[in-house]
């Protein structure tokens, strides 16, 4: 037997450490991922020539079936359905599931894009029109309903867009007033929108009904020089998800400190890690991304610090580190990857990287 | 379609691991789970252009659209995308200045002019799609026996310009490719296109391996012709028949005297009586014909063969697009006939 090399060694240790592994390789870095529908996924690449690269897939049957129907499958493919360019650099895209519609905020657009995603008949992705506001590039949530708020990172204004009829149906004056904060958007409920001080962590809470501000949370603790982000449970529960918890929401440093915040009991941090299993960042990348697990287990991903997905229970209040997916770094790859996006899908995650590789994966439990 | 590059193989008594590593064209993933007729096709052939441009940019996506619709295609399985086309295949047949002015967007206005396109970066974009497109079909036509892609048909574009609509010679660059990395010893090109393959005829002058045919109208650009290996005239005004009766009379000679390991087929739709600027009356039937009649002479001799869908101008773009699937429907016919 021939000696093996670092990447045959890990692929045979896969064998033990996964139930399912599907690695793709792509022509251009995916940028983000956002599923379409039950089967099907729209990849949106780096850009080029200011313009991105959306394409929508056919999921592999591999990820699609029952875990335990998975052997009879031969499918591991993904099958192009259609393609297209967005009209400008896509700073951030969400569809709006059941709808084969995709709204982008794109690099120097007051408003949004509105891409059309076709049916069988057709292979191009088009874009259709523009939603105008006075929103410069806005930063998106979706309550996955019929309430998109869009908001101006910098002057704190925020848009709700009724996603039916595509008008403005209110807005928000936060109450934010560091000049040099910026602030992102997650919903934390159908109606509940928090808005995340990338600087200090905080979250504030707002009655999207009566753009009243309800609650106020605080991460785990100040840490200078820091960027975070959020997500909440709330996002992760869908039709393809075994859980059903609205409470949870999870905050995330650009210095690897996860934490874990109860929104019924905002002053209490349920679970906190300090990440120092995390190699510090990259300078070149956006602030990192925080998922929580679909299914039942108390479990969150984060990404966004090198070639590494890693997952925590947050069951006790020291957060634990249960499994790493280092598949995106092979030995031909350098430290400065860095993955670019992820999503659960049911129990699975699918994930990319900027050495283009993008795999669909679910660790053995 | 994206294949897996590593998902856990089967066991046969010994455990094999290998990542296999995407190339720049041999996706040997994608092609093997290709099944019928391949149809190769990018969105990306598309770009915008200044309203009232003459050149029917939209007919590609029109293509692929009626292509589906009609059932020719089976998106999941039949269709493959291409890469862009890199420079350093280009420059099999193109020259290096040109390349590097062109990429980058240094060409002249009097050489954009001649060419009937303004650089735009996306405009780029779309024709190392096209070219990449081309190449892709000959090389999965070397492998199938018949391949068809949903563009393709540059043949004005000369080694150091532009000219016609055309900016990078697809089909040289397709049929040099092919010679020189040794998958083809000889190459025929069959260009049906109502203008001459000028450009394509300059590149291969002196080469014995690529033998170019055009079947042209002698009053249509460009006026100041080149020479091919083989130039039939056509006079102006012609309809289906006096056109098959010369295509009968020189392609089954071509054939059998050059022997070539794979013919590349230019069925431009700018024959057609309606097209805006070709000057013959071929109807939609007589294209028809016309495209089968040169797949079954080629795929009866086993030669392999790659189409592209060459030169059609036309207001009506739905019409457009799909006149220029009736070589896709002659084609998945000999496909099905002859149970490639």
């Amino acid at each position: 037997m021939d000696s093996w090399s670092d990447d045959d060694d890990w692929f045979y240790e896969s064998i033990k450490r996964y139930d399912l592994l599907l690695m793709f390789d792509f022509s251009s870095p995916v940028k983000f991922i956002e599923f379409n529908d039950l089967d099907s996924v729209c990849l949106i690449f780096e850009e080029e020539n200011c313009r991105n690269e959306m394409s929508c897939f056919s999921l592999p049957k591999k990820l699609t079936v029952l875990r335990e129907h998975e052997g009879l499958e031969k499918d591991s493919d993904f099958r192009l359905l259609s393609g297209g360019f967005s009209q400008k650099s896509v700073i951030q895209v969400k569809i709006l599931k059941g709808t084969n519609t995709m709204l982008a905020s794109e690099k120097d657009l007051c408003g949004l894009s509105v891409y059309k995603i076709p049916s069988e008949n057709s292979g191009i992705i088009h874009h259709t029109n523009t939603i105008h506001s006075e929103l410069l590039s806005p930063k998106l949530a979706h309550n996955k309903l019929d309430s998109l708020a869009m908001v101006d990172t910098n002057k704190k204004n925020v848009v709700l867009l009724d996603t039916k009829e595509f008008v403005v149906k209110g807005k928000i004056k936060t109450e934010e007033n560091e000049e040099e904060s910026v602030i992102i958007p997650e919903f934390v409920s159908p109606h509940s929108l928090g808005l995340c001080n990338t600087e200090t962590g905080s979250v504030s809470i707002y009655d999207t009904r009566s753009a009243r501000k309800c609650s106020m949370l605080h991460s785990a603790q100040p840490f200078p020089k820091t960027q975070w982000t959020l997500s909440s449970s709330f996002l992760s529960t869908s039709h393809i998800a075994d859980s059903n918890d609205e409470t949870k929401l999870g905050l995330l440093s650009t210095s690897g400190i996860i934490s874990v915040l109860d929104t019924r009991n905002p002053q209490h941090t349920l679970s906190c890690e300090k990440g120092k299993d995390i190699c510090s960042r990259s300078a070149k990348r956006n602030i990192p991304k925080i998922q929580f697990c679909p299914s039942k287990f108390p479990l969150l991903s984060i990404s966004g610090f090198n070639p590494n997905i890693y997952i925590y229970d947050f069951s006790s209040e020291n957060m634990k580190n249960i499994f790493v997916h280092d598949g995106h770094h092979r030995s031909s790859s350098t430290c400065e990857n860095i993955t670019t996006d992820h999503v659960w899908y049911k129990n699975s995650v699918m994930s990319a990287c900027d050495n283009l590789s993008v795999h669909c994966w679910e660790y053995t439990r | 379609m994206v294949s897996a590059s590593y998902s856990w193989p089967i066991f046969l008594g010994k455990p094999w691991f290998k990542l296999l590593h995407r190339k720049f064209l041999g996706e040997p993933t994608q092609f093997k789970n290709i099944q019928n007729l391949p149809i190769v096709h990018h969105y990306g052939y598309v770009c915008d252009l200044p309203p009232g441009h003459r050149f029917p940019m939209k007919k590609f996506h029109k293509v692929y659209d009626f292509l589906c619709s009609s059932g020719i295609v089976t998106k999941h399985s039949q269709v493959i995308m291409p890469n862009k086309i890199e420079k350093s295949v280009a420059s099999l047949v193109h020259t290096d200045d040109y390349l590097d002015k062109f990429f980058s967007g240094s060409t002249s206005t009097e050489e954009q002019r001649v060419t009937g396109f303004n650089w735009t970066s996306h405009l780029v974009d779309r024709v190392r799609y096209e070219s990449g497109g081309t190449l892709l079909t000959t090389v999965l036509a070397m492998d199938r026996g018949l391949a068809c892609s949903t563009a393709g048909g540059t043949h004005h574009a000369f080694p150091e310009r532009g000219t016609g609509y055309c900016l990078l010679n697809d089909l040289a660059i397709a049929a040099q490719f092919l010679i020189t990395t040794g998958k083809a010893r000889r190459v025929l090109i069959v260009d049906l296109d109502v203008h001459q393959g000028d450009g394509t005829a300059f590149i291969f002058k002196n080469l014995e391996t690529v033998f170019t045919f055009s079947m042209h109208c002698g009053r249509n650009f460009p006026f100041r012709k080149q020479e091919s290996d083989l130039d039939v005239e056509l006079r102006e005004g012609i309809g289906d028949k006096e056109y098959m009766s010369s295509l009968t009379d020189y392609l089954p000679d071509v054939l059998q005297s050059f022997n070539p390991d794979i013919v590349i087929y230019d069925a431009g739709v700018d024959t057609h009586a309606e097209d805006n600027l070709g000057k013959l009356k071929m109807t939609d039937e007589g294209l028809f014909k016309r495209d089968l009649f040169v797949l079954t002479n080629v795929i009866n001799r086993g030669i392999p063969c790659a189409t592209v869908i060459g030169g059609g101008y036309c207001q009506d773009i739905d019409k457009l697009g799909k006149r220029h699937t009736i070589i896709h429907h002659a084609a998945l016919k000999v496909w099905k006939q002859k149970g490639l």
